[in-house]
């Protein structure tokens, strides 16, 4: 297969590009999702919320090359077994790269770690709720949050929130959440790349990055989601990118009105945060 | 040829003239996996050697 660009042997097949061409798409194809969509500029201060994994260590990567302010925030949830090893790949990445980096963890800023807090519970909720708020919290004082969510990642959301019938989670922003008091925005400048090409990426560069997979993963409903839409994706070549468009088209992100929380001043949908009132329930009185 | 399937470190052997017919051996859709033969990153239509090296990395998000 050659180059579409130079004719020289590709890597890469949809679309067919050399090593040097593919790269170069890769890092275009972020340039004109941050541009495009305003999602941040060079003076902003980027917070990227890292992992070690593939997906924030290539934003990270190219945000960087792009001349961008990058930082990296970690949150060490205390998964036993699985995130001292991608926190490793991520110390190794930001070191070469001279990245500033910051790691919080559940144990210190909520009481416990992840596998004391989950008690029966579904562990993604669980730990959604103090990864939010934590990266929230630590995000403080930089312009945007960063996350690392590719395109099949939105894809699975989109139809998450279909099954779940939450059309407004649908519309609450795409490529950028809504600004409000309290709350630093985040914004996904990978969104438009594939899962494959973020791999690929990662691959080519010779990024550190951990293929573990989060040992949780596997009870959550995204991971089904995920084989029916592989499945829908092989039959029909670009279904996820239509899915993804599609909530592109109708999202239109309106200033949510947010109140401070009482116990720690994070944004909340009145009354005591959903983090806090959480910590409350798992482990009684605040650390 | 030997054959890694990463990350889960299956090891096997084919004699897969290239590497589509590799993965409709093993029922993987190419857009499942990266092919890395010998250390490089190759297409669909990259014919295959028997003392060649190939990884399959699947191709999943660890969240
Ligand atoms: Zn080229
Ligand atoms: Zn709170």
């Amino acid at each position: 297969m050659e180059c579409a660009v130079c004719g020289g042997k590709a890597v890469f097949s949809a679309p067919a590009l050399c090593e040097e061409h593919f790269c170069e798409h890769v890092e275009l194809v972020v340039r004109e999702t941050v541009e495009r969509y305003g999602l941040f500029t060079r003076d902003d201060r980027v917070c990227v919320a890292a992992s070690g994994g593939k997906d924030s260590s290539v934003a990270l990567h190219v945000l960087q090359a792009l001349g961008y302010r990058v930082e990296a925030l970690a949150v060490d949830e205390g998964i036993a077994g699985y995130r001292e090893s991608t926190l490793a790949c991520l110390r190794s990445l930001c070191d070469e790269r001279g990245i500033p980096l910051r790691v919080v963890s559940f144990a210190e800023e909520v009481g416990a770690p992840l596998d004391d807090l989950v008690k029966g519970r579904r562990p993604c909720s669980v730990c959604g709720v103090f990864r939010r708020s934590l990266l929230n919290k630590h995000a403080k004082g930089c312009d945007v949050l960063v996350t690392g969510h590719n395109l099949d990642d939105e894809s699975q959301s989109v139809l998450m929130n279909l099954v779940k019938a939450s059309g407004g989670r649908l519309r609450r922003g795409y490529l950028r959440s809504p600004s409000a008091e309290g709350f630093v925005p985040r914004v996904k400048p990978l969104a438009r790349l594939s899962e494959r090409e973020v791999l690929a990426y990662a691959f080519l560069q010779g990024l550190p990055s951990s293929s573990g997979v989060c040992p949780y993963a596997r009870s959550s409903l995204r991971f089904r989601v995920r084989d029916v839409l592989d499945e829908y994706e092989a039959a029909r070549p670009g279904m996820k990118r239509s899915l993804a468009d599609a909530a592109l088209r109708v999202s239109a992100p309106v200033a949510s009105s947010f109140s401070a929380c009482p116990v720690c001043g994070g944004p909340a949908a009145g009354g005591v945060c959903r983090a806090c009132s959480l910590r409350e329930e798992l482990l009684g009185d605040a650390p | 040829m030997r054959v890694l399937i990463e990350p889960a470190g299956e090891e096997l052997s084919s004699f897969a003239p290239d590497v589509r017919s590799l993965l409709e051996e093993h029922s993987l859709h190419p857009s499942s996996v990266l092919v890395v033969r010998n250390g490089v990153l190759v297409t669909e239509d990259e014919p295959l050697l028997p003392d060649d090296e190939v990884r399959l990395l699947r191709v999943m998000s660890g969240g």
